[in-house]
C-alpha cells in the first residue's frame, strides 16, 4: 500500500519524502486545487524541483487539480493539466469530468486519478469514470464503512484510495457548499474551505469568538481550547442544545485499521493535510511509514503502538481522533 | 533573569515607536542577511506583535524598502504572545496553530495575513544561531 | 398569452413526511399549474413511508394530472443496497430520471435524463459530456452567481436546457451521518425516523442567535429560503428553460402560483418563506449565498 503525504510546500515535500512517504500530492497556487490557501503551494520552478528530488528517490508525485473549472474559465484548469504533463507529474487527481475529457485527450498518457472531490462513493459512478476516462485510481469520499469499501475493491479493477489521517470532512466531499453558503467561496467554486479572508477572532475579557463573515461559528470561554475556524466543526444551537451539531474538531486516525485495509487491497493511504506544516508532515510521515510497515510485515500480529498513537494525537485537529464514517457507528 | 524582569516593570510604561525602530532595525538587518526571505504577498502589510509578558508591543510594516517601524498607521494584523512562545516560533519549535489552540497565540485584524506569515514561517529553513537563541537568561 | 417562456418545475421532495401528507401534498400539486414533478427519496434510504410502489402510483397520478414526472435518484449513495436500489431504479424505462450522482449516470446508458444539481456541472465541457451521455437539462449548481450562469448558458450544447432552483431551502451538504439522530443523541441504524418530527427541516441557529443553517437527516440546508422568484423573468430572458421550487410544508404553492402569474405577465408577485424561515438571494449576486440583497445598484 503507498503511502501519500500532502506537501503546501517545498519545504514539506522535502520532509515527506525524508520521512518515508511512497509520493507526494500538491497543486499550484491558485484556484485549480482545493487547498488554495494564502501563502501556501507550488510555483512550477518549485514543482520542477519537487519532481526532480522525487524521482531521484524513485518516488512520485501527484498533481492535485481537484476544484471545478468555472464557466468561461475552462482555460486555468487546462493550463494546470497541461503544466502538470510539462513538468513529468505521475499523476493528475481530477475531481471534474470535462476537465478528465481534456486531460484524456490532450495528453493520453497522462495517469489519472478521480479526486475525493468527485464523489464517487460506489462501484458504477467509479466505473464510469473508468469507462470514459480510463482512470487508475479514485480516491473515496469520507463516507464508507470498512465493509462497504472492501466490497467496492472486489468489484473494479480501479485501484483505490482512502484517507487515513488528518482533519475530517463530515461531508461527502465536493458535495458541500457550506463554505460559500457562509462566505462566498467553497471547496468546488474556489478551492477553499472557511477561508482565513473571512475569518475574524473576536477576544474580549478572554472569551474568543471565531466569526466567519460576520456568522458567529464557535465561541471558546476563558482558557478553553480554541480549534480551527472550520464551520461545519464549530457549536451551533438546535432546539436551544448548545453543541458540535455537525461534527467536533477532530482528524480521523486509520492507524489501527491498517492490517484490514492492506489485506482488502486498498492501494493508497492519503494524510490530509497540505495546509499543515513541514512538520506536522515529517512527524506523521514517519508514524504512518513505522505503522505500515508493520501491518505489512505482519499483519496477525500487528497493535497500533501506544507511542505512535500519542505523536498522532499532538498533530490531530482538536487532539481528538476518530476513526470517521470507516466504522458504522460514527455516522 | 535581571533584564527580563526589570523590562517586564518598566515595559508597559515605553511608548510604542520606542522599541519599534531597534526591532525592525534588527528585522531588515536579518533581512539583508537573508535569514529573512519574506514573500511578496507581505510587500505593504503592517503588523503588530504584542508581547504579553513584557507588556511590550512593536509594530512594523513590510516595504518596498524593506521593514520599517510603523509610526502613524494603524496595522493590519496583531500577534500577541508571550517572549518565549514568540522565540520558540521563530526557532521552528514550536507550531503556530498548536499556540494558537493553547490559547498562547493571539490574533487580531486580518487573519489571511497572518495565514500568510504563518505559512511562510512554516516553509523557512531556520538559520543555526537561530536554533542556539535560548529563551533562558 | 404566454409571456415568458419557462415551465415550472417541483423538485424532489427532501424532507421526510408521514404517507398520508404526502398523499395530500401532491394532490393539491396535481391541481396546481406546476409543469414538471420531480419525485422519489433522495436523501436517506432508511425513509419508509412511502415504498417504491408508492411513488410510482403518485408519479401515475401526476402524469395523468397532465405533469411531466421525473423520477430523482438518491443524491448519495454509500452502501451495496442503496446501489442496487439505485440499479433497479434505472432500469425503469417509463419515465425520466433526474441522476443525482455519477453512478446513475452509468446505469442509465444513454437513455435520456436529468443531470441533478449535485452532479457540479459548472462549466461547458462538463455540460457537453454529461449532454453526450444523455443529459437532456441539467440543475446548475445552486452556488452560482448570475454571471457564472450567463456564461454557463452561452457555453451549453445546443438541444439540452437549463433548470435553476428559485425558491425553498437549499440543500447544501450531504453526508454519510444523520445529524438529526445526531441531535437527539441516537445512531444512525436506530434513528427513531426523528426526521419525520421536522415538517421543513431543524434549523440550526448560531450561538448570538442567528438563522444559518437547517438539518434534515444526512443533508444540511440552509435555514434561509432561496428566493429568486423576482428573477424569473431575467432567467427566461437569459435562456433558462425551468425554474425549480422546492417543496415544503407551506408556501409551495403559493411560489408556484407566483411564478404562473409572472409567466402569465403580472408585473409584481409577493411570496412569502415558510413561518420563521429568512430569505437569501446572496449567491445570485455573486455574495455569500447566505445574503438577501434586495435593491442591487
Amino acid at each position: 500500500m503507498e503511502l501519500i503525504a500532502p506537501a503546501g510546500s517545498l519545504a514539506a515535500l522535502k520532509a515527506a519524502l525524508k520521512s518515508g512517504a511512497d509520493a507526494v500530492y500538491l497543486g499550484l497556487k491558485n484556484a485549480t486545487n482545493a487547498r488554495n490557501f494564502a501563502g501556501l503551494n507550488f510555483s512550477e520552478a518549485d514543482i520542477r524541483s519537487g519532481v526532480e528530488l522525487a524521482h531521484s528517490q524513485g518516488k512520485k508525485v501527484l498533481f492535485a487539480i481537484n476544484t471545478f473549472p468555472q464557466a468561461g474559465r475552462s482555460a486555468e484548469w487546462r493550463a494546470a493539466v497541461d503544466a502538470a504533463a510539462r513538468l513529468d507529474a505521475d499523476a493528475v487527481i481530477l475531481a471534474d469530468p470535462g476537465l478528465m475529457a481534456y486531460a484524456c485527450d490532450r495528453h493520453p498518457d497522462l495517469r489519472l486519478h478521480l479526486s475525493v472531490q468527485g464523489s464517487a462513493t460506489h462501484v458504477d459512478a467509479i466505473e464510469l469514470m473508468r469507462e470514459q476516462f480510463n482512470i487508475q485510481r479514485a480516491v473515496l469520499p469520507r463516507v464508507l464503512t470498512l465493509t462497504e469499501i472492501e466490497k467496492l475493491i472486489r468489484q473494479t479493477t480501479v485501484e483505490i484510495e482512502v484517507f487515513g489521517f488528518g482533519s475530517l470532512c463530515v461531508m461527502a466531499e465536493g458535495r458541500c457548499l457550506l463554505s460559500s453558503f457562509a462566505t462566498g467561496d467553497s471547496p468546488n467554486n474556489k478551492g477553499v474551505c472557511s477561508p482565513a479572508h473571512a475569518v475574524r477572532w473576536e477576544e474580549r475579557e478572554q472569551i474568543m469568538d471565531a466569526r466567519l463573515n460576520g456568522i458567529l461559528i464557535d465561541r471558546y470561554a476563558a482558557g478553553e481550547s480554541a480549534s480551527y475556524p472550520t464551520l461545519c466543526k464549530g457549536r451551533f444551537d438546535v432546539e436551544g442544545d448548545i453543541d458540535y451539531v455537525l461534527e467536533e474538531p477532530t482528524s480521523l486516525n486509520a492507524v489501527p485499521m491498517l492490517p484490514r485495509l492492506v489485506e482488502m487491497g486498498v492501494a493508497a493511504l492519503k494524510v490530509e493535510g497540505r495546509q499543515r506544516s513541514p512538520r506536522y508532515v515529517e512527524e506523521v510521515i514517519k508514524v504512518l511509514r513505522k505503522a505500515l510497515d508493520a501491518a505489512e510485515a505482519n499483519p496477525q500480529r500487528y497493535a497500533a503502538k501506544p507511542e505512535w498513537l500519542s505523536a498522532l494525537a499532538r498533530h490531530a485537529e482538536g487532539t481528538q481522533v476518530t476513526q470517521g464514517a470507516l466504522e458504522r457507528s460514527w455516522k | 533573569m535581571k533584564p527580563l524582569v526589570l523590562l517586564r516593570r518598566i515595559g508597559p510604561h515605553i511608548p510604542v515607536p520606542l522599541p519599534s525602530l531597534p526591532f525592525s532595525l534588527g528585522l531588515e538587518l536579518a533581512r539583508r542577511q537573508r535569514w529573512l526571505q519574506p514573500p511578496d504577498e507581505l510587500q505593504g502589510r503592517r503588523f503588530a506583535l504584542r508581547i504579553t509578558d513584557l507588556g511590550l508591543c512593536v509594530r512594523f510594516a513590510y516595504t518596498a524598502r524593506g521593514f520599517r517601524p510603523l509610526l502613524g498607521e494603524k496595522e493590519e494584523l496583531e500577534l500577541s504572545a508571550a517572549l518565549a512562545d514568540f522565540i520558540a516560533l521563530l526557532r521552528g519549535t514550536a507550531d503556530a496553530d498548536t499556540l494558537f489552540f493553547q490559547r498562547k497565540l493571539g490574533i487580531r485584524g486580518d487573519t489571511e495575513l497572518g495565514l500568510i506569515v504563518k505559512n511562510w514561517l512554516d516553509a523557512s529553513e531556520r538559520p543555526a544561531w537561530l536554533q542556539r537563541l535560548s529563551t533562558q537568561d | 398569452m404566454e409571456v415568458n417562456h419557462y415551465r415550472i418545475s417541483l423538485g424532489p421532495p427532501l424532507y421526510y413526511w408521514p404517507r398520508q401528507t404526502v398523499f395530500d401534498y401532491y394532490d393539491q400539486v396535481a391541481a396546481s399549474p406546476v409543469d414538471i414533478v420531480y419525485v422519489g427519496e433522495t436523501v436517506c434510504s432508511r425513509r419508509h413511508e412511502l415504498r417504491n410502489a408508492d411513488w410510482l402510483g403518485l408519479a401515475d397520478m401526476l402524469g395523468a394530472a397532465g405533469k411531466q414526472v421525473v423520477l430523482s435518484t438518491q443524491t448519495l449513495i454509500e452502501s451495496q443496497s442503496e446501489a442496487t436500489t439505485l440499479r433497479r431504479l434505472c432500469d425503469r424505462t417509463d419515465y425520466m430520471l433526474e441522476a443525482g450522482d455519477l453512478g446513475a449516470v452509468r446505469l442509465l446508458q444513454g437513455r435520456p435524463f436529468v443531470a441533478g444539481p449535485h452532479l457540479n456541472a459548472y462549466h461547458g465541457d462538463t455540460l457537453r459530456w454529461l449532454h453526450g451521455l444523455g443529459a437532456k437539462r441539467f440543475v446548475a449548481p445552486l452556488e452560482m452567481s448570475r454571471a457564472d450562469l450567463a456564461q454557463l448558458l452561452l457555453d451549453k450544447p445546443d438541444g439540452m436546457q437549463a433548470e435553476v432552483m428559485v425558491w425553498g431551502r437549499m440543500p447544501l451538504a450531504f453526508s454519510s451521518r444523520c445529524f438529526t439522530a445526531r441531535h437527539y443523541r441516537l445512531d444512525k441504524d436506530h434513528c427513531e425516523f426523528r426526521c419525520i418530527e421536522h415538517t421543513d427541516g431543524l434549523t440550526m441557529r448560531t450561538r448570538d442567535g442567528e438563522d444559518f443553517l437547517a438539518i434534515n437527516g444526512i443533508q444540511t440546508q440552509s435555514s434561509h429560503c432561496l428566493d429568486l422568484i423576482a428573477k424569473a423573468t431575467e432567467l427566461a430572458a437569459m435562456g433558462v428553460a425551468v425554474l425549480r421550487v422546492s417543496p415544503h410544508s407551506s408556501g409551495t404553492l403559493e411560489a408556484i402560483a407566483a411564478l404562473h402569474a409572472l409567466r402569465n405577465g403580472a408585473s409584481h408577485v409577493d411570496v412569502v418563506p415558510p413561518p420563521d424561515i429568512p430569505r437569501c438571494n446572496g449567491y445570485w449576486h455573486a455574495r455569500p449565498g447566505i445574503e438577501l440583497i434586495e435593491n442591487p445598484t
